[in-house]
């Protein structure tokens, strides 16, 4: 089964990583790609803004907080996984398409509850990823 | 690991059941139920609507058209399962409620599927149950 574990660094999307490697236990062959869409350039230049000097910084410092947990999770358990960054405005388009054009069979992610304005942004992410998903998308609390 | 299918007879729902039985070939120890909500009669008591005479024909029907034919693929495949049959006005409710009363370890539903009867706004019976189900989410388009 070849997955797709579209990461966000927040705790959800941990345990979405946990159940990848659940799933790749029992599907031998398994291929899995961790994927982080990074908004944060094309936002800032969409609003007109200018990248702060260390941008660049700033945003591998988050991604590799992230990635380094996620990575450590398969890597404990021996799991095969490849890592990509995708820049991209649409978090759902960009891991859709992604996912689309690879071939992915299975996208997982993380979802979290609604209940406050962050909530409500973040749910229509899987929202729209539902609508527009190339194959089965499991979402994790 | 135990799966609770939700169906309804569309064909969403029955690539559902089809995704279902590749998990339980994979996973030891595995068990699918079916789930068909009912909300034939809630429906029509809430509306203060009569019951047609021949309402239990009606109703017979309508379950016998929802899990016909995913009980047929998981008899062609030898595959034991449950099912169940839950009246509920709220589907999504229904779904993840049982969920958690049994203590399902995953839920998959076909999308676009499910919640069209009402005709109400496409996928939010899913999208609810994204939020209100204790266990990860599979949808399957």
């Amino acid at each position: 089964m070849k997955i797709l574990l579209a990461l966000d660094g927040s705790e959800n999307s941990f345990r979405a990583a946990e159940y990848a490697a659940s799933i790749m236990q029992y599907f031998p062959g398994s291929r899995l790609t961790i994927v982080f869409v990074d908004t944060l350039a094309i936002q800032i230049k969409m609003k007109g803004g200018v990248l702060p000097a260390d941008f660049e910084d700033m945003v591998d410092q988050g991604l590799k907080t992230s990635l380094e947990r996620a990575e450590k999770i398969f890597a404990e358990r021996q799991l095969p996984y490849n890592i990509k960054v995708l820049e991209g405005y649409d978090v759902a388009e960009t891991i859709c398409d992604y996912a689309a054009e690879y071939n992915y069979e299975q996208i997982i992610m993380g979802t979290r509850g609604l209940g406050n304005i962050k909530g409500i942004v973040l749910g229509s992410v899987s929202h729209k990823v539902i609508q527009i998903a190339p194959c089965p998308v499991t979402f994790v609390k | 690991m135990k799966f609770l299918v939700a169906v309804d007879g569309s064909e969403n729902s029955v690539r559902a059941v089809s995704y279902a039985v590749e998990m339980v070939q994979h996973y030891p120890e595995s068990h699918i139920t079916l789930l068909y909500v009912d909300t034939l009669a809630t429906v029509l008591s809430r509306k203060g609507a009569e019951f047609p005479s021949n309402f239990e024909d009606v109703r017979g029907q309508a379950v016998k058209q929802a899990l016909v034919k995913a009980e047929k693929i998981l008899l062609e495949k030898s595959i034991p399962f449950k099912t169940k049959v839950l009246e509920g006005f709220d589907i999504a409710e229904t779904v993840s409620e049982y969920a958690k009363e049994k203590g399902f370890d995953q839920i998959i539903l076909g999308t676009r599927g499910l919640g069209n009867l009402s005709g109400i706004v496409m996928g939010s019976v899913s999208h609810k149950i994204l939020h209100l189900s204790p266990c990860p989410v599979t949808l399957v388009k």
